[in-house]
């Protein structure tokens, strides 16, 4: 049972009362300012923003990737992106990897390397030179990454050898990196936790990186697995099967597919849950259910057993198919838990920046788990056949009515659905930070530009991810083997077109909020500690907080999953003891 | 507002807690034993690849040999180093119940053995390489996959021992061995998982072929 079970109607009337953290920041040895800070800091509160600005950056490069594939279907006259279809080929990997590995995944770990030792209530991450290591690693993989394509490599046929092994060895250090970070957070969340913060009372963001982060560490080590036996083969006179160049991206695409796809946007959820509680100011009900949903997801997003290249009929069994319901059906539970939370203040949620840029992602994902369900039903047409292999006409029903989904594979509504679900994720990290912007960045993010960014994000992620979903409806390859003919290919053009709009204006957002972050910081820092009212241990510490995250003071004690505002509660508790 | 209560059946925490909270024991257990669990799903990942492979290699050349001719893929070597790596994992343990005891003589001596048994596994691996003759040469998909996993297995060794050095650096320079218990169980932990890893392996591809 969860504290927030016993909650009466008359517990959710509004606002918690914002409990003053500690504002003086506390004495220490002296630290490095600068450049020479930032190159030898192991606060996480550094190294966080750190990887939420390279991660912005490196963002903006795999945007142009994306625009330049979105401007060669756009099929424009007299526009010539690519050379050929080798050249489309190797963008279109370059741009899959950068998206998840450059951008989407780093931006996570980020967020949670800022952002989950203040809500646990810890002083740092577990081990801060591994945490620094991790970006430093993920950083110098991340520009030898690039540099490999831009000297012919990649993950396709026809490339330079030497630097097609640049290219898996980068890619391979940019996993690893990430990697490391995810142990340190997850050893962050299990060793530093104080006293009376149990797992099932952490924040819902913490535990979204929770499952995140142990789906990440048993699923990614595989995609390690398969990019070490291809530099093998490759290494040696003629590669025989796993380093042929038409087969190297095919052995990696496990990732970038449904389920697996999933697992980078479940931090989504906790984001939105932090953000709807102090937008309707109550508590959470059904805690433990919650958590348990979140986690739910996660763990049928684990796709390292569904790989195509050495199982043809991976996306054909019942677990993909089962997949598919369990993502869709948490995406939809949560959302009756969210009503709930409103159903029982009985009005509307206080109107923020951060809450609308929420509200935008939680949009995305809800389309994207949509996505991914038709997507399993034309997988599932086999599997429901021999339900009904005793009845012919329910057969022939069922071909008529699903089969033509099952020609999705292939087709660019594979492409949509991971830039529906990569954009749910960015826009979600950016609704992260702008609610958590008074602790990473200093300064409150202004109302008027969460309203803004959402309105354009959301716009731009559902022009780029619902066109592309058509296009595969209309049979446009996903991976074309000599041009992009299809059955509507004029549409398909118009689409693509719209897509350079979408990727376009996704571009200008993410620019803006890199930049905007980065005079942020130059700017000094506001010191109001918790200018929302949450409920979370963040908003204890000072804004921005001090080194070691919370001063002298002593924490608050930790009854619930929002101790802040149990802390009227508590106070007049212990004033009411003899 | 009044504030939410709280369930009578929750626990409580009763004093306030000290912003200066002392980092958990075991940190570097957990972390090495996330550590470990990505290294398993690696070798997870490497040994999903060629059970994979040999199953549809042999389904389309049945009477066909998985290992290509030439090549020498003998049990003995294999059967040594599996034998190495299981007496290490009882002078790991020693090494562990000697520090928890603050034997400074035994844990230093069950180190060394240790050691020892780590170097020789890396001695046995060069040998049996070179014992096997068999060529990277585009004509077979066992040669890539068998020195993909058993080189992966080796630079598992090679982090094990080096984890092990440092680990062993920190207690014995320590005044009291058991203050470092978390860091040696810690490197235990990832000794442990590198013998088991080398037993699948073993039975994976060596005697079963």
């Amino acid at each position: 049972m969860t504290a927030t079970e016993t909650h009466t109607s008359s517990d959710v009337e509004h606002a918690p009362v914002p409990v003053e953290g500690p504002a003086v920041p506390v004495e220490g040895p002296a630290v490095p300012g600068g450049l020479a800070g930032a190159l030898s800091s192991g606060d996480h509160k550094t190294l966080g923003r750190m990887w939420v600005l390279a991660s912005l950056l490196l963002g903006g490069f795999v945007l142009v990737c994306g625009l330049l594939l979105h401007l060669e279907r756009a099929d424009l006259p007299g526009i010539e992106v690519f050379a050929g279809v080798e050249s489309f080929r190797q963008f279109f990997t370059l741009y899959r990897v950068g998206l998840i590995f450059l951008f989407v995944a780093p931006l996570w770990v980020g967020l949670a390397t800022h952002v989950v030792p203040l809500q646990i209530g810890a002083r740092g991450v577990a081990f801060p030179r591994a945490a620094a290591a991790a970006f430093w690693g993920w950083l110098t993989g991340a520009g030898i990454l690039i540099a490999s394509w831009a000297i012919d490599g990649g993950l396709v046929a026809g490339g330079e050898q030497r630097a097609v092994e640049l290219s898996l060895l980068a890619f391979a250090m940019v996993v690893v990196s990430l990697l490391a970070a995810a142990a340190v957070l997850l050893t962050t969340m299990f060793t530093q936790r104080p006293a009376g913060m149990s797992l099932e009372r952490m924040p819902l963001f913490s535990w979204s990186m929770l499952v995140t982060g142990a789906v990440w560490l048993l699923s990614l080590p595989v995609l390690v697995a398969n990019l070490v036996i291809m530099w093998v083969d490759l290494r040696g006179p003629s590669a025989v099967r796993f380093g042929a160049g038409q087969n190297l991206y095919e052995q990696v695409s496990w990732v970038f597919e449904q389920p697996q796809v999933f697992v980078f946007a479940i931090p989504v959820l906790g984001v939105v849950g932090e953000i709807l509680q102090v937008a309707f100011g109550a508590p959470q009900r059904r805690w433990g259910l919650m958590l348990s949903l979140v986690g739910l997801a996660a763990v049928f997003s684990f796709g390292a057993g569904l790989q195509r290249f050495f199982s043809p009929t991976a996306q054909t069994t019942p677990l993909y198919v089962l997949s598919g319901f369990v993502v869709a059906g948490v995406v939809v539970a949560l959302l009756g838990g969210w009503a709930d939370l409103g159903r029982r203040t009985r009005r509307l949620p206080r109107p923020s920046g951060h809450l609308a840029v929420a509200m935008s992602a939680l949009g995305v994902l809800v389309f994207a788990a949509m996505v991914g369900l038709v997507r399993v039903l034309g997988a599932a047409v086999g599997f429901l056949r021999s339900f009904a292999r005793n009845n012919e006409s329910w057969q022939s029903d069922l071909d008529r009515a699903l089969a033509p989904l099952d020609e999705l594979r292939g087709t660019m509504a594979g492409a949509g659905l991971l830039d529906l679900v990569a954009l749910a994720a960015v826009i979600g990290a950016v609704a992260g930070l702008f609610y958590w912007s008074p602790k990473i960045f200093g300064r409150r993010a202004s109302h008027a530009a969460g309203f803004g960014v959402a309105a354009i994000l959301g716009a731009g992620g559902l022009l780029m991810g619902l066109t592309s979903t058509v296009a595969g409806f209309l049979g446009q390859p996903e991976r074309p083997s000599t041009s992009f003919s299809s059955a509507g290919a004029e549409v398909a053009a118009v689409l693509g077109a719209i897509g350079v709009v979408g990727t376009l204006v996704g571009l200008a957002v993410v620019a803006i909020v890199a930049l905007r972050g980065a005079a942020a910081l130059s700017q000094g820092a506001s010191t109001v500690p918790d200018p929302w009212g949450g409920p979370t241990m963040e908003w204890f510490a000072a804004s921005p907080p001090p080194r070691e995250n919370f001063g002298a003071e002593p924490l608050i004690p930790v009854r619930s999953a929002h101790p802040l505002w149990d802390a009227p509660a508590a106070a007049a508790a212990d004033k009411d003891a003899p | 507002m009044s504030a939410p209560v709280l369930a009578a059946s929750e626990p409580v925490a009763t004093e306030p807690v000290a912003a200066a909270v002392a980092p958990r024991r075991r940190t570097l257990q957990v972390g090495t034993g996330f550590a470990a669990a990505a290294a398993l799903m690696y070798f997870g990942g490497l040994l999903g690849v060629y059970f994979s492979e040999r199953a549809d290699f042999l389904r389309a050349n049945p009477g066909q040999s998985w290992i290509p001719a030439g090549a020498r893929v003998e049990l003995t070597a294999p059967t040594v180093m599996a034998w190495t790596l299981l007496l290490s994992v009882v002078t790991m343990q020693w090494v562990v119940h000697a520090a928890k005891r603050d034997d400074r003589r035994h844990t230093l001596i069950a180190l060394i053995v240790t050691a020892i048994f780590g170097v020789a596994v890396i001695n046995q691996t060069a040998f049996q390489y070179r014992q096997m003759e068999l060529t990277i040469d585009g004509g077979s998909l066992a040669a890539p996959l068998i020195y993909t996993i058993s080189g992966s297995h080796l630079a598992l060794v090679i982090v094990a021992l080096v984890y092990l050095f440092v680990m062993a650096v920190r207690t014995l320079t320590s005044p009291a061995p058991s203050a470092h218990l978390d860091g040696m169980t810690a490197a235990a932990l990832l000794w442990h998982v590198m013998v088991f890893v080398y037993l699948v392996i073993w039975v994976g591809i060596f005697v079963t072929k």
